[in-house]
């Protein structure tokens, strides 16, 4: 059975989620992390060569739907080495939540403040809040499926008209392996 | 009494440093958090009484307007500080510095003008250098300290030295500094500062521009090389000190060897530098260690997107007979791979490179240093 590894590459954090999430529900694939150069993040899967294929069509749509630059492909028996460009590679460790809402704008001041008028509208937390360069800045937020949908509703309609907005999106049963990968990782404080 | 935060994001550290300057003087705040997310655009949060936030807040968006551009200022009252913990702004570093002297900021867009602006700040007045850095979108400052009429001299002379050796992008003298404006001042890296009657700058776009750079400076004169050195937006500059016209001869053939590899930004040599200067730019930094393959001939691929560099990767690796041996970041979509071999191999691997990016994404450069020189092997930072 040939092994293969997968990549979709996107603009922004939030795409990549959601992608993560779709390609590991639709196929027997792992996650083995991402990567970000400043504004592209990469999706990195691997599996049997059949359901890597499957994998990425499945995150290619569900990452489509949410931004509109993605690229996917796909290593036949790649060279161990490949593995070395994987940056964020899955944390050890496990994350327990329930839905996880994703939002994003260019810009971090108004995530302050969107994250504080969310997280005293709903029953929610501020789980993380990726900046990736490129001004591009996600915030991760957890809690029950109705209280997460609440607080991407009221993000939306504070940010959703400013010319810095990005994308948003619900993923009401995330995979552990996606929770990890993105929860986990701390980006360097201060940075810039 | 009801507390609140007081939010204000601006592009570039003088209008940030003269914004968090005119806060801290205008009310009682304390300051909660500061985060920066590239392309120069920085955030400072204050926290305080909802009457101090808020003027607080009005002082800085004045200030910053002043001096560049305002992209967010937002007062949030009743904010609960434990719901944001996870936030990155929390975490960064905000010791205030007492009894600071008055402070002169630089900002340039790259490191060719701020080295210029530098000497000439440290030569117009009796200021003390606190070292560089960078913030994104390809925009650096420096920053000095000293007496009021020092400061002033020597920024007006550092903004006409960046002017003419490049692009300015502002200018700030803080006569009395608030002590909060000590955490933004940058520092001098560790490290023996090297002697020399020159400083020689080639700065490129990405990793590919400025390893060829650093070939040609290396190769065009003797010049001590220091490491690769970030700056923003893209590009890394590669920085050589020695005589005068070793560097100029370093300066003139690493210049030619970036442009014909990628985009040249900028050059500059810089006579007589103050030692500061050397500190501050052409110390030699942390040698990666011994590499396996050194001074075998090495090929860099430098793409737009991580796809396209590992789909180029692994069909390299599958077809030329090359060894993997590092990758490297510059940022701002660049990112780049090192594979070394026989010079034959190594020109069949970009070959195959050149021909299999395409799909993925842009290809940004296919360089090879048929024989790279010791010297510049211990200055190039990929791993």
């Amino acid at each position: 059975m040939s092994d293969a590894m997968g990549m979709i590459e996107v603009e922004g954090v939030a795409a990549i989620v959601v992608g993560a999430d779709a390609a590991c529900k639709a196929a027997r694939v792992d996650l083995m992390g991402w990567e970000s150069i400043g504004g592209f993040t990469t999706l990195f899967l691997r599996g049997p060569l059949g359901d890597v294929s499957t994998a990425l069509r499945a995150g290619e749509a569900a990452a489509g739907a949410v931004t509109g630059h993605v690229v996917g492909a796909c290593l036949d028996q790649p060279q161990p080495e490949c593995a070395g460009l994987v940056g964020c590679p899955l944390p050890p460790g496990q994350v327990e939540a329930g839905a996880l809402g994703l939002i994003e704008t260019r810009g971090y001041g108004v995530h302050v403040e969107v994250n504080d008028a969310m997280v005293k509208a709903a029953d929610v937390a501020v789980a993380n809040v990726l900046t990736v360069h490129n001004r591009v800045v996600c915030s991760l937020i957890t809690g029950a499926v109705d209280g997460v949908e609440e607080a991407i509703r009221l993000g939306r309609e504070r940010l959703g008209g400013s010319e810095w907005f990005m994308t948003s999106a619900v993923i009401p049963r995330p995979l552990p392996s996606v929770l990890r990968a993105f929860l986990l990782f701390r980006p360097a404080a201060g940075a810039g | 009494m009801e507390s609140a935060l007081g939010i204000l994001e601006v592009r570039g550290m003088t209008a940030l440093a003269a914004a968090l300057d005119s806060m801290h003087k205008a009310a009682y705040v304390r300051l909660a958090g500061r985060h920066g997310i590239g392309s120069g655009w920085l955030t400072v949060i204050v926290e305080g009484a909802t009457a101090d936030a808020r003027a607080a807040l009005e002082a800085g968006r004045q200030a910053a307007s002043a001096h560049g551009e305002v992209i967010t200022a937002v007062l949030v009252p009743g904010a609960d500080p434990g719901a944001l913990e996870s936030m990155p702004h929390l975490g960064a570093a905000m010791e205030p510095r007492s009894g600071l002297q008055a402070i002169g900021l630089l900002e340039t867009r790259g490191v060719v003008p701020l080295a210029a602006g530098a000497d000439a700040m440290v030569k117009a007045g009796d200021v003390e250098l606190h070292g560089w850095s960078f913030i994104g979108g390809a925009l650096v400052h420096a920053a000095v300290s000293g007496s009021v009429g020092s400061v002033e001299a020597a920024v007006q002379a550092g903004e006409g030295a960046a002017r003419r050796a490049g692009e300015f992008h502002g200018a700030l003298v803080l006569p009395q500094p608030e002590a909060e404006v000590g955490v933004l001042l940058p520092s001098i890296p560790p490290g023996e500062t090297p002697t020399a009657a020159a400083l020689g700058i080639v700065e490129a776009t990405g990793y590919g521009g400025s390893v060829a750079a650093v070939d040609g400076m290396a190769k065009g004169g003797r010049v001590d090389l220091a490491r690769l050195t970030i700056g923003s937006g893209g590009r890394v500059a590669a920085v050589a000190s020695g005589a005068l016209d070793e560097v100029g001869a370093a300066v003139a053939e690493g210049a030619r060897r970036a442009g014909e590899t990628a985009e040249l930004e900028g050059q500059v040599v810089v006579s007589g530098p103050d030692p500061q200067v050397l500190a501050c730019f052409a110390r030699a930094g942390e040698s990666p260690g011994p590499r396996a393959l050194a001074g075998r001939a090495l090929g860099l691929v430098e793409t737009r997107t991580t796809a396209g560099l590992v789909k180029a990767l692994d069909e390299m690796l599958k077809n030329a007979d090359v060894t993997y041996e590092g990758r490297y970041k510059v940022g701002y979509f660049l990112t780049a791979c090192v594979v070394r071999g026989e010079t034959g191999a190594v020109d069949t691997a970009l070959g195959v490179a050149r021909r299999t990016v395409g799909p993925y994404g842009e290809l940004v450069a296919a360089h090879a240093i048929h024989l790279p020189y010791e010297e510049m092997e211990m200055r190039l930072p990929h791993g």
